[in-house]
């Protein structure tokens, strides 16, 4: 198992008078090649988990976080390493940026690998070309004068020049347009067909039940709910329990059930959500197919 | 007369070529709620920033409550009629306290302590967070961080607030908590331009200004926007919610769901007594 979590607990400011448990008893993990996606809301532990795993937080007990087999407590184990094995992209990643062009600021994490100036380059050029930016047309370009989304990219761009194995992302379409949104998923569904595999930290039920196949959902630094979205997003009243909201199309079909009964509320996409409505709708004689 | 007038207003960036505003004409009365909708660069923010003498137009004039911005001299009166609330509330906060925070304008304005004091009472009190008085901002929320934004905006009593998508960097439960702030706030008389690009936002006001690349493209009530087609509302750069794509396609099979229906459970509501 590539990521393995085991029974992590993390607490800030251990022993002072704001010391807040932000994990308590946490297991999850990630398999290779899957988009994960972790949800919670704002103070249930998410950004706190994923700094974890990459080594950022080091956990208290050994074994609690390991990757490839790797313990990321053991003293031996090569920081270094695991860090460019998982990559994280943070919040708002673009406050990072800091380069004068676009080349340069993609090009910082592989230089820092020791590889060939050809093979940077290399990189540079594939990095780009996958968050849908042109080398030719923005490598000279300052990555400050760019547009919100623009900047987003190239912060993504610069960690898979690193060529992570596992991509970390903590709320990667916050504060972006709708749009601008959509075509950063794709990106990150086109990235994940090549066999990156994916973790998603978002509070956008909409947004997490498109891209995940997965699901963690944290309240409280506890793992309050998991497994396929199919399944978490059919936990509807825990869900509302827990405070988060429902993918519109799942609040739809599931009132829709109470009232009707025999809706599939699990379907998440909106050509056959329509067309659960329209049977559900068929079987009461309310509605009938022209074509039949 | 309207409280805030544009008459053909073009902007335009100077490390730019191109207009971020083209000829913008625009009327918003006292006491009015207007959102104000469009992708990311089509001039949304430029628009907000215009109103309050933030930016000067490089066309055309911007009155407001009869002072032109144009007017070096207006500059401060109009920012003090008109206040802004940013995306990210941590962009706009200074101060060690909440209550420190919320006094950094007023004390600007050479008013008595006393009256100093009074205004962060009233503005921690409708903002909800007097008991946050001595906290250090950094503990609190991100929808509480906000709300002290607009308390700290609200002791400068201005007669109208400009918020630049206040909620875009929060979440579900944070957003609402902004969001029934600003309708209160609405309800007092006070005039509210709301930028969004969350299209379910825009049905807390009465009337939405669609934006593209520079231009107002549309004007109207929210609930027309939601009864557009998916086609439409595209062409827009706006995206529609999943609510307004299955009631699209469920008119498209022949249902003719009302234009009043717009949220999930008015839907069910109207599908059980068809």
């Amino acid at each position: 198992m590539p990521i393995v979590v085991k029974n992590l607990t993390f607490i800030y400011d251990e022993g002072f008078i704001f010391a807040k448990k932000a994990l308590d008893n946490v297991s999850i993990n990630i398999e290779e090649g899957e988009i994960v996606g972790i949800i919670g809301h704002t103070g249930s532990g998410k950004s706190t988990l994923v700094q974890h795993l990459n080594g950022l937080i080091k956990p208290k007990n050994p074994n609690s976080v390991i990757v490839d087999g790797v313990d990321i407590c053991d003293a031996k184990t090569n920081l270094k390493e695991i860090r460019q094995k998982v990559g994280l992209v943070f919040q708002y990643p673009e406050m990072q940026l800091f380069e004068e062009t676009v080349e340069k600021e993609v090009a910082f994490g592989p230089k820092n690998l020791g590889i060939s100036d050809e093979e940077i380059q290399m990189r540079v050029k594939e990095a780009l070309e996958m968050v849908s930016l042109d080398f030719d047309k923005y490598k000279d370009r300052s990555p400050f004068l760019l547009s919100g989304g623009e900047k987003r990219r190239i912060a993504i761009a610069g960690i898979l020049a690193m060529k992570p194995k596992y991509l970390i992302l903590d709320e990667p379409t916050a504060g972006l347009d709708p749009w601008v949104r959509i075509e950063i998923l794709k990106e990150l569904q086109s990235i994940n067909n090549k066999s990156t595999t994916i973790v998603i930290v978002s509070h956008d039920m909409d947004e997490i039940s498109k891209i995940a196949k997965r699901i963690y959902v944290l309240s409280n630094g506890c793992v309050a709910l998991n497994g396929t979205s199919k399944y978490v997003f059919s936990q509807f009243d825990k869900i509302k329990e827990l405070g988060l909201s429902l993918p519109q199309i799942t609040e739809i079909l599931y009132l829709l059930n109470s009232k009707f009964g025999e809706v599939d509320y699990t379907e998440l996409d909106i050509s056959k959500a329509v067309n659960e409505i329209l049977m559900a709708l068929n079987r009461k004689g309310k509605w009938k197919s022209k074509i039949a | 007369m309207p409280f805030i007038e544009f008459s053909d207003v073009s902007f335009k960036y100077p490390e730019e070529t191109d207009l971020a505003l083209c000829n913008v004409n625009l009327s918003i009365e006292k006491g009015e709620f207007v959102s104000i909708v469009g992708a990311n660069s089509s001039g949304k923010t430029t628009l907000g920033r215009l109103m309050n003498a933030l930016l000067i137009p490089t066309n055309g004039k911007v009155i407001v409550d009869t002072l032109d911005t144009l007017d070096t001299n207006n500059i401060i009166p109009v920012r003090k009629r008109v206040g802004m609330i940013f995306q990210n509330p941590d962009n706009q906060i200074v101060a060690t306290t909440v209550e420190e925070e919320v006094a950094f304008g007023p004390e600007n304005l050479c008013i008595s302590s006393d009256q100093i004091k009074e205004r962060i009472d009233k503005a921690l009190e409708t903002t909800g967070l007097t008991y946050y008085r001595n906290y250090p901002p950094h503990l609190l929320s991100g929808g509480q961080k906000q709300l002290l934004a607009i308390a700290s905006i609200l002791a400068m009593e201005p007669q109208c607030i400009i918020f630049d998508e206040p909620t875009s960097l929060l979440d579900p439960s944070n957003r609402k908590v902004v969001t029934n702030k600003i309708k209160e706030l609405s309800n007092t008389g006070m005039t509210i331009v709301f930028i969004t690009h969350r299209m379910d936002e825009v049905l807390l006001s009465k009337r939405v200004i669609v934006l593209k690349d520079g231009n107002i493209v549309m004007e109207c009530e929210p609930i027309e926007l939601f009864s557009m087609n998916i086609k439409d509302l595209t062409e827009l750069n706006l995206y529609p919610p999943e609510i307004v794509q299955i009631i699209n396609s469920l008119r498209e099979n022949g249902i003719s769901v009302p234009k009043e229906i717009i949220s999930s459970k008015d839907l069910v509501d109207y599908l059980c007594q068809l």
